[in-house]
């Protein structure tokens, strides 16, 4: 899946399974003039030492003047149905569709200037 | 004489229970006037790495991501400039450039957990000289 972004500034986007755990999380920053378009492929299958894990795209955060899509498609719009799909309960298709889903559990690495690591959604 | 940049950075972290790890390739783009256009620098940077298993030991992969610029020419003609380079390139007449950025994926052996927490980046700053 496509994600693209039209414009500068900050991206989140946070892959969750099934039952709305975060097993990836990805911040995708771009910068140049106003025009400038970013594309990242991405994968919707994690593998997991449960075995392989369906994953959703997540949208949580972008910066104010940025078009973000999912493969052509608005996040939100994307994301229900992708977390329909996996079979995730409604209010996690809810929560998801707003652009809410957990924060990582683990953080083994740190680094000092990692602000989306304090992000309390 | 117009300069354009293009920069992108990924972040990508995981949970402690994952036993791969995707590649990470993004790019950048922008379009071009066709005028007479310079690559003035080309860079790339990474931080952190993937961890593999309870010794935390650290899997091997370069220390900086595989960083390409790509000039498109008229009739959509590609020329490659490889980073990181710090001296002007010869001009070209290019109508748009993208920038790209790779760093590679993991499958672990067995049930091998994997923890990845890594940064890379890059830039290229190009100079146009508009058609007369």
């Amino acid at each position: 899946m496509e994600i693209v972004i039209k414009g500068s500034g900050e991206t989140v986007v946070r892959f969750i399974d099934r039952k709305g755990k975060t097993l990836l999380q990805e911040s995708i920053r771009v910068y140049g003039s106003e025009k400038v378009e970013a594309k990242r492929d991405i994968g919707l299958f994690v593998e997991t030492s449960a075995g392989e894990a369906s994953v959703s795209p997540v949208l949580v955060r972008q910066s104010e003047k940025q078009q973000v899509t999912f493969g052509g498609e608005k996040p939100a719009t994307y994301t229900k149905k992708r977390c329909q799909e996996i079979g995730c309960a409604q209010n996690i298709v809810e929560d998801a569709e707003r652009g809410c889903a957990q924060g990582l559990q683990a953080h083994v690495i740190r680094f000092p200037n990692a602000a989306i690591k304090s992000d309390p959604r | 004489m117009a300069s354009t940049m293009l920069q992108i950075e990924v972040f990508q972290e995981s949970d402690e229970i994952v036993t791969s790890v995707p590649p990470i390739v993004a790019r950048v783009f922008e379009f071009l006037s066709f005028g007479q256009t310079t690559v003035s620098e080309i860079s790339a940077q990474k931080e952190g790495g993937i961890l593999a298993g309870a010794s935390g030991t650290s899997v091997g992969y370069p220390s900086v991501p595989y960083a390409v610029l790509t000039l498109f020419l008229k009739g959509g003609e590609p020329v490659f400039f490889l980073g990181p380079s710090h001296v002007p390139s010869p001009p070209f007449e290019a109508g748009a450039a993208i920038l790209e950025i790779n760093d590679g994926g993991l499958t672990s052996i067995g049930d091998t957990q994997l923890q990845v927490a890594r940064r890379i980046g890059a830039h290229a700053y190009l100079d146009e000289q508009p058609q007369p």
